[in-house]
């Protein structure tokens, strides 16, 4: 269910990534022809409007760029971390659990006679 | 700790995705970059042409690996990796430290 959803996310952000730096190029071609244009007609408020605008879009699309970029990064970084935080642990260290309790009754019982009889003494 | 073999080549696939992703964003600027001075009128269609092609192939490469390591992720749950909404204990901790002590207590005993 979760996986569904990460290939959605990056189906999304592939497709907005792909259409940003075509946006990009196009509203900078816009802006030049608009910006030849307007000093033909010689309107110093149209220019003002037209390349600001054209400035805040290329600016959008550039911060959607690195944003998406980002968010794959991010992604990268969930998947990696499932990896490693939600492993089920090997069969191995069960067996080594087993052999490590026997020991362990062994050696405590061992301690345990060593201190007792260090007291009587 | 070490990892399984496995889990370390899943690591190693998707840090080459990271590489390849930073590559295409570089690739992104470099383009844009190209694209001013394209404007400026030097010949930088060329370099423009080059930075946009490998940005898509860049990303191309990158997104069908990410979907093909999200598959992997899928198909390892419930055999290599634990259902995603349950949340993990660190149990593996206890068992360290019973055999930290055990090898404290052998050196005791010897």
């Amino acid at each position: 269910m979760s996986n569904r959803a990460l290939l959605e996310q990056l189906d999304r952000t592939t497709e907005m990534l792909s259409n940003s730096l075509t946006q990009l190029v196009k509203y900078s071609s816009i802006l030049s022809e608009e910006e030849s244009g307007a000093a033909q007609r010689e309107m110093a408020d149209s220019i003002a409007s037209v390349s600001s605008e054209g400035v805040a879009m290329i600016n959008t699309q550039t911060m959607q760029l690195i944003k998406g970029i980002q968010d794959l990064l991010v992604m990268t970084r969930s998947i990696r971390e499932k990896w490693l935080l939600s492993q089920v642990p090997e069969k191995k260290e069960s067996e080594q659990q087993e052999v490590d309790y026997e020991k362990c009754s062994q050696m405590l019982n061992s301690w345990v006679n060593q201190i007792v009889g260090n007291s009587d003494c | 700790m070490p990892q399984p073999k496995y889990v370390q080549e899943r690591i190693e696939s998707l840090n080459s995705i990271d590489r390849q992703l930073t590559s295409s964003l570089l690739h992104a600027s470099q383009a844009v970059a190209a694209l001013a001075e394209l404007k400026r009128g030097e010949e930088m269609k060329h370099q423009f042409e080059m930075h946009a092609r490998n940005f898509y192939q860049g990303l191309e490469e990158a997104t069908v690996s990410l979907r093909n390591e999200i598959k992997f992720l899928d198909d390892n749950v419930g055999t290599r990796l634990l259902p995603i909404n349950v949340n993990k204990k660190a149990s593996d901790q206890d068992d360290d430290k019973l055999r930290e002590q055990l090898t404290l207590l052998e050196k005791e005993l010897s």
